[in-house]
This record gives C-alpha cells, sequence and structure tokens, in this order.
C-alpha cells in the first residue's frame, strides 16, 4: 500500500520577468495598463509625469491617481499576489473594470527597476508607502515567495487628493525622446472610444522641462468621407446606416432582425469611417487604421493594432488581388462592447483568447457581414461609376483619335483631289463651249456638263466637312454670348432655308452668357439644322431653334415638322456612317456626340415618325 | 486686240483646263509650270491679267505676283488655291488679299468655269477705266516693300496641317 503525498509547485522569481515580456510589450502600453488600473481603482483622473534621464539627474515616472487608494489587505492581495486581481465590491458597483488581471505589477517593472507604490485609503489618516526593486527577481534561482517588499505606515504626501494611489518608477529602462513622448501620447489618445469616452475619467500628461504645462489627453475622430453606424440591440434588432460626411447626407438606413447565429452576443454599436482616398496623418488624427474594439470606454488591445486583421479585411483584399472594395488603410472602425451587456466578451490577456468564445465568434460574424454591406455600396456607389466615367472617356478618347485620323488622310486627300477636280470641272465645260462653238447644240452635253460639275461640287463639299474635323479646335473654352453665336449660324443659314420653302426661326432670350467652345456651338447647331433642311427636303416646312437655361446648362434644340427619324435608324442614329437621307457620309452626328460630349455635355434627339424631330444638346456651365 | 492672260499653275492638267477655257472665250493666253517659266514671259509680253496658284513648288502665288508687278504695275490678278484652310470663307480671304496685297479676285479649287470667266470679264470691264499714274506709281513702289506682307498673309491663309498623333 503505498501513502499519499503532495508536491507543491514552486516559481522561480525569473518568472515576472519571463511573464512581463509577453504581457507588455511596450512601454507605452505599460503606461496604458497602469492608467487603467487607476480608472478601476475609481480615479477621477490620473496625472502622469515624466522626467527623461539626463546627465544631470536620473529621469523617473510618477503616476499618480485620486483613486480608492490600498489597505494593506490589498497590497498583500491583489498587487502582491501574481496573475490575480479580486477587486473590491464597492469600485465594482461604480465602474466596469477594464484592467487586465494583475498586469500592473509587470507594467511597472517594464518602465524602471524601482518602484514606490504611495497609497492612502479615503478617510485615512495614515498611508502606505511601499518600495520595490525589480532586479531582486533577475535571480532564477530564487523562488517567487522569497522576494521580499519593505513597506511603512505612515503619512503619504505624494498622494494626489487625499486618497490614492501613486506610483514612482525609478531607473528607467528606456530613453524617453520625444518621438517616444509622441507615441506615448497617441497611445494614450488612442485609449478611450472618442465616440463614447469613459465618464468622470481624465488623464493628463506633463513632461519635465516643456514650457507647455500639463495636457489633457482628448481622443479625437479622424475627419472621414463616410461613415457607418452599426446598433445592434438586446432584442438582436439591427440598424445600419451610411453617411456621406462632407455633405451629411444619409444614404443607407436599414433595419433587420438578426437571428440565431449571433445568440449568444448582446447589445454592440460600431462606427466605421472611411476614406476615399489613403488620409495623411493630419486628417487621421494620429490615429493608425484598423478596428479597435472599445470595453467601456477603453481600448481593447490588440484589436486595430497594424498586424490585427481580426475582421480579416486585408487578407480578403490580398486574396482578390485588389478587387475587394474596401481598403485597409483608409478604414476606422470602432467597436464599442460593454462587460455588462456583453459579459460573455470577458476580461483576457490575448487575441485569441477573447476570440474563442461563441459570442466572440458571433460579433465577428455580424461585423464582417456588415463590412460586406458597406463594401456592396462602395463598390456600386464609387468604383462602379468610376468604371464607368472612365469607359465612357475612353470610349470619346476613342472616337476623337478615329475623327482625327480620318482628318489627316482627308488632309492629304483634299490637296490631292482638288487639283484633278478643278481640271474635270473645267474641261468637262470645255467640252460643252466647244461643241456648241463647232455648231453642236445638244441639250444632254448640257446636262452632263452641269452634272458633272454638281458632282465635283459635292466631292469638294465633303473633303471640306472632313478636313474640318482634323482642324478645328474644340480644346479651348471663352465667355461668349452663346444666343449671338447661334444666331449667327441662323441667319447664315436662313437665305438656304428660304429658297427651300423652310421657315428658320430662332427662339432665344436676348443673351445667355456661356463659357464653351464656339467651334462645337457651331459645328452642332449647323449639323443639326443641317440634318433638319435634310429632312424636310424640297416639300418645306419649319424649324425652330430654341436655346434656353435648363439649371446651369445650356439647352439648345433644334425642332422640326419633318418626317422624322425611322425607329431602325434612330438606334444608332449618332453613330458613325449611318445616315436615312441619299447623299452625306453620317458623320456629322456622331462628330457632334464626340465633341459635346468631351466638354462634358450630352446630345440627343427625340421623334415621331411623320411628326418631325427634335434634335438637342446640353452643355454645362462651370 | 485680245486681251493677253498668263496662267501658272504647277500642274498641267489644271492650267491647260483653263488655257483652253479662256482660248474658248477668245483671249490670247499663255501658260507657265512656275514662277521662274512665269517670269521669262512677263519679260516678253505685256499682260493684262495674271491667274496664279496661291502654292507652288518655288516662288508661291503671292510672291510672284509682287515679281510681276515690278514689270507689269497695271497687271489685273486672279488667286487660285486648292490648299488654303477650309475653314476660312472664300469671300474672306479674297477681302484680305485685297487689301493686303492688292489681288483683285481670289478662289478655292475646284472652281466653276462660270465664276472664273465671270471674274475675268469684271476685271478687264474695270481695267478700261483709267489707271491714275499716281496709283500705278505707288503700286511699283509697295511692290519691293512687301515681302514682309506676303509672307504673314500666306501663313495666315495656308491649311494648318493637323498634328501627328492623337488629338489632346
Amino acid at each position: 500500500m503505498s501513502t499519499k503525498k503532495t508536491l507543491q509547485f514552486e516559481a522561480s522569481a525569473y518568472l515576472q520577468r519571463l511573464i512581463g515580456r509577453d504581457l507588455v510589450p511596450n512601454e507605452e502600453m505599460a503606461i496604458v495598463e497602469l492608467v487603467k488600473n487607476s480608472y478601476d481603482s475609481g480615479a477621477t483622473q490620473v496625472n502622469i509625469f515624466i522626467q527623461p534621464d539626463s546627465e544631470k539627474k536620473p529621469g523617473y515616472i510618477r503616476i499618480a491617481d485620486d483613486g480608492s487608494g490600498m489597505s494593506i489587505d490589498d497590497i498583500r492581495s491583489n498587487f502582491m499576489f501574481a496573475g490575480y486581481s479580486d477587486r473590491p465590491d464597492q469600485t465594482r458597483r461604480v465602474r466596469v473594470p477594464t484592467g487586465e488581471k494583475g498586469i500592473g505589477r509587470f507594467a511597472a517593472d517594464k518602465l524602471g527597476r524601482t518602484l514606490e507604490v504611495f497609497t492612502r485609503q479615503r478617510r485615512q489618516n495614515e498611508g502606505i508607502r511601499l518600495r520595490i526593486d525589480w532586479r531582486a527577481f533577475e535571480a532564477r534561482a530564487k523562488a517567487f515567495n522569497q522576494i521580499h517588499a519593505e513597506y511603512t505606515v505612515g503619512p503619504v504626501p505624494q498622494v494626489l487628493n487625499q486618497h490614492g494611489t501613486t506610483l514612482e518608477i525609478g531607473r528607467l529602462r528606456t530613453q524617453w525622446t520625444s518621438a517616444k513622448l509622441d507615441s506615448l501620447r497617441n497611445w494614450l489618445k488612442d485609449l478611450f472610444d472618442p465616440f463614447r469616452p469613459p465618464k468622470d475619467f481624465s488623464v493628463t500628461l506633463e513632461l519635465a522641462g516643456t514650457r507647455s504645462a500639463r495636457e489633457t489627453i482628448e481622443p479625437e475622430v479622424p475627419e472621414a468621407d463616410l461613415v457607418m453606424d452599426v446598433a445592434l440591440d438586446e432584442a438582436h434588432k439591427l440598424r445600419r446606416r451610411i453617411k456621406s460626411l462632407g455633405d451629411n447626407i444619409t444614404l443607407i438606413d436599414e433595419r433587420s432582425s438578426e437571428g440565431k447565429h449571433i445568440e449568444s452576443l448582446g447589445a454592440l454599436r460600431a462606427r466605421f469611417l472611411y476614406f476615399h482616398k489613403r488620409p495623411n496623418k493630419k486628417l487621421a488624427r494620429g490615429l493608425e487604421p484598423g478596428v479597435r474594439v472599445y470595453r467601456d470606454g477603453f481600448r481593447i488591445e490588440p484589436f486595430g493594432s497594424r498586424d490585427a486583421d481580426w475582421l480579416g479585411i486585408a487578407e480578403k483584399r490580398a486574396k482578390r488581388a485588389g478587387h475587394a472594395h474596401i481598403v485597409p488603410s483608409r478604414l476606422f472602425g470602432f467597436v464599442e462592447i460593454s462587460r455588462l451587456s456583453n459579459p460573455e466578451l470577458a476580461d483576457t490577456t490575448s487575441r485569441q483568447a477573447l476570440l474563442s468564445t461563441p459570442a466572440a465568434s458571433s460579433m465577428v460574424t455580424l461585423l464582417r457581414r456588415q463590412l460586406d454591406s458597406f463594401e456592396e455600396h462602395l463598390r456600386s456607389s464609387r468604383a462602379e461609376p468610376r468604371w464607368k466615367e472612365n469607359r465612357r472617356v475612353k470610349a470619346i478618347a476613342f472616337e476623337q483619335a478615329r475623327l482625327h485620323t480620318l482628318g489627316v488622310v482627308s488632309y492629304g486627300l483634299a490637296h490631292e483631289l482638288r487639283q484633278p477636280m478643278q481640271a474635270i470641272r473645267t474641261e468637262a465645260n470645255n467640252i460643252r463651249k466647244k461643241l456648241v462653238a463647232l455648231g453642236v447644240k445638244d441639250e444632254d452635253i448640257t446636262d452632263a456638263q452641269r452634272a458633272i460639275d454638281r458632282g465635283v461640287e459635292r466631292i469638294d463639299k465633303n473633303i471640306a466637312f472632313v478636313s474640318d474635323i482634323a482642324k478645328g479646335s474644340i480644346e479651348e473654352k471663352a465667355v461668349v454670348d452663346l444666343v449671338k453665336v447661334i444666331r449667327a449660324e441662323v441667319e447664315f443659314l436662313k437665305p438656304r432655308c428660304k429658297a427651300a420653302g423652310i421657315s428658320l426661326v430662332l427662339e432665344a432670350p436676348p443673351s445667355q452668357a456661356a463659357t464653351l467652345n464656339e467651334f462645337v456651338v457651331n459645328v452642332v447647331i449647323v449639323n443639326f439644322i443641317q440634318n433638319s433642311m435634310d429632312a424636310l427636303g424640297s416639300e418645306g416646312g419649319n424649324i425652330r431653334v430654341i436655346v434656353r437655361k435648363k439649371r446651369q446648362n445650356h439647352y439648345v434644340e433644334v425642332v422640326d415638322d419633318g418626317p422624322g427619324v425611322s425607329a431602325e435608324i434612330s438606334e444608332r442614329l449618332f453613330k458613325q456612317f449611318t445616315t436615312q437621307k441619299t447623299g452625306g457620309m453620317g458623320v456629322g452626328l456622331s462628330y457632334c456626340k464626340a465633341i459635346v460630349q468631351s466638354h462634358g455635355g450630352s446630345v440627343g434627339f427625340d421623334s415621331k415618325v411623320k411628326k418631325g424631330a427634335r434634335f438637342w444638346m446640353l452643355l454645362p456651365e462651370e | 486686240m485680245a486681251k493677253r492672260i498668263l496662267v501658272v499653275d504647277d500642274e498641267p492638267d489644271v492650267r491647260n483646263a483653263w488655257a483652253r477655257s479662256l482660248r474658248i472665250e477668245k483671249y490670247a493666253v499663255e501658260t507657265a509650270a512656275n514662277a521662274t517659266e512665269a517670269l521669262q514671259k512677263v519679260a516678253n509680253h505685256a499682260f493684262d491679267l495674271v491667274i496664279l496658284d496661291f502654292i507652288m513648288p518655288g516662288k508661291s502665288g503671292l510672291q510672284l505676283l509682287n515679281e510681276i508687278r515690278k514689270v507689269l504695275p497695271t497687271v489685273r490678278s486672279i488667286i487660285v488655291s486648292g490648299r488654303v484652310d477650309p475653314a476660312l470663307e472664300e469671300a474672306g480671304i479674297a477681302d484680305t488679299l485685297k487689301a493686303k496685297l492688292e489681288a483683285d479676285a481670289f478662289f478655292q479649287k475646284p472652281v466653276s468655269d462660270e465664276r472664273l470667266l465671270e471674274a475675268v470679264e469684271t476685271l478687264f470691264a474695270l481695267a478700261r477705266e483709267h489707271h491714275s499714274w499716281q496709283h500705278v506709281a505707288e503700286r511699283e513702289l509697295n511692290a519691293g516693300k512687301r515681302k514682309k506682307d506676303v509672307r504673314a498673309v500666306e501663313q495666315e491663309l495656308k491649311q494648318k496641317k493637323p498634328s501627328r498623333g492623337r488629338p489632346k
């Protein structure tokens, strides 16, 4: 038979160092942890004073609060008991604790080799002064419980406000450069939920030797372009709103009921700020992009830190080769949870631990789905219109390039053709004249000569139009009187209309100032009127040219009472080489469209067969 | 006596067609393919009218007109071109040429036979009216100074070649 005996676990004092390194990776975080401890002790203010090491005197850090202070029992059971924190009930009623369990001691160790604690409880005349030299823990052979700390009971004037705790950390382990101090300031700013900072609590930072007095740390909110607010209540009713911040317009306001998958999740709110372009430090208010989680107003590490892609945004973008529309470097998220409504999202010291609970995975699922909707919104409202615009611009450029090519070809062709055309024209008449001189009088000869003459005339006109295309400058704009420009064209075409039995009327205000390219207007109006004239043909009819303003834009229309445009033609009317008249190359309207579009305007028409057609042009005023 | 006309164009078909047309109308016509030929003919014969192509290899029509005027101060002139900017109106160019270089008429190729002949007749009708000697003397004097004007007008009227590559 055997007798039962027990063995006792022992810890090396060096454990302090081993654990501390993992728990508190940097000095900024150490100070943040100590500030959290102050909050948990019921403090309304914490003052941080930093005296960096200098040649004259050694540096030190003092963190003083006006919290409830500690009794010797508190110190014994909390401060000296590694890895555990049993906070008194009285503070729990006032505040929801935020600090990590028993991490304060490691934080102090991270900052400096020595620590002096001054603490005094409410309504106590005397306080406690405790000295710890962390170097004692470097002895690996010693057991944890072999390390001792001395304390005295007496007056503690170092305590802030009759009660509270002051930590003085000496023999600093780091050089507090100005860059380090800036970083600390950002860490402290980033500690509080900027939208719902903890109540009755302020943190001040004071640097020795700086002229500026102590500054109060205030969280700041980046000035983004878009905001998405998500609120989930206890009954799992969800409201999602997307707002454009520049013009304060609500783009989306949706409510939905969330189902079983988030059963274990309590109420939460989240706010996502998004920049259309990567923000600079100033716009981001010194915050790093990322999605942060705040528990009762305090940030939980490491959510939102550079490498914590806990919602998989960066991963998604990487996987989809940049086709995911949320760019991680433009997104700032603020998720608010509470220990009261979300007890399951309990206190942990690592991200993995927090995320392992069902509530936490529900939260991740829920937030991911919200971001998916947000992404969908970005795609439909930003990315797609931009693609379309790009395609439109490219199409215009292509159209212009095509016409330009046509122009270049016609330029060479025009020179070449005009010489033989001149010879044909003159020689055809010479034949007629010679025959007359020889006594041959014949109608057919005269008709033939005239036909040749008309043919040459027509070829020439077409060549002239095509070379016009290559030449006209359609880039520059100037302030002109639009009515005057159009009236000149109308007057120019009036005699020809009259000859064809067409009445051409201008309906316009006395004047209309416009910033535009005159050539564009000329080409379009002449084309429109010419088009109507051709449609009316020898039958005669009426053409009205109407100029007016449509909001800020200039609207010009040419209305005729001709046969209208056939359905078959109307589909491709503004495409090149489409025409329904005999003669004409079908280049006119497509060119009109291209040059008007290149000025951000548009052209169009409507028509009823046998009831005439209306061609219009809209040009934007800048 | 028939009016004498000199047709100068580097395109043989064109100058021959015009020459034929004008001969049918009973004018005495000489042709030249370029400025050198033209000046030789001018040195040997007096002409009442010259019809000049705007741009030819060597001297242009406008430069040539200036040279001819040194010899024939009262000569009438018609400028014809296939190469000026098509965006410019024919009438506008004619005005410019008249005002700056005292060219009497201008046409874009291909000009109809009727219009050209009408212009020729009109000019000869005007020519019958007396030229003041003072005016003729001025013309002679100006011809030497006109080189700059000629160049300026040429620049103004010539068609700009479309630039290479894509439009902006």
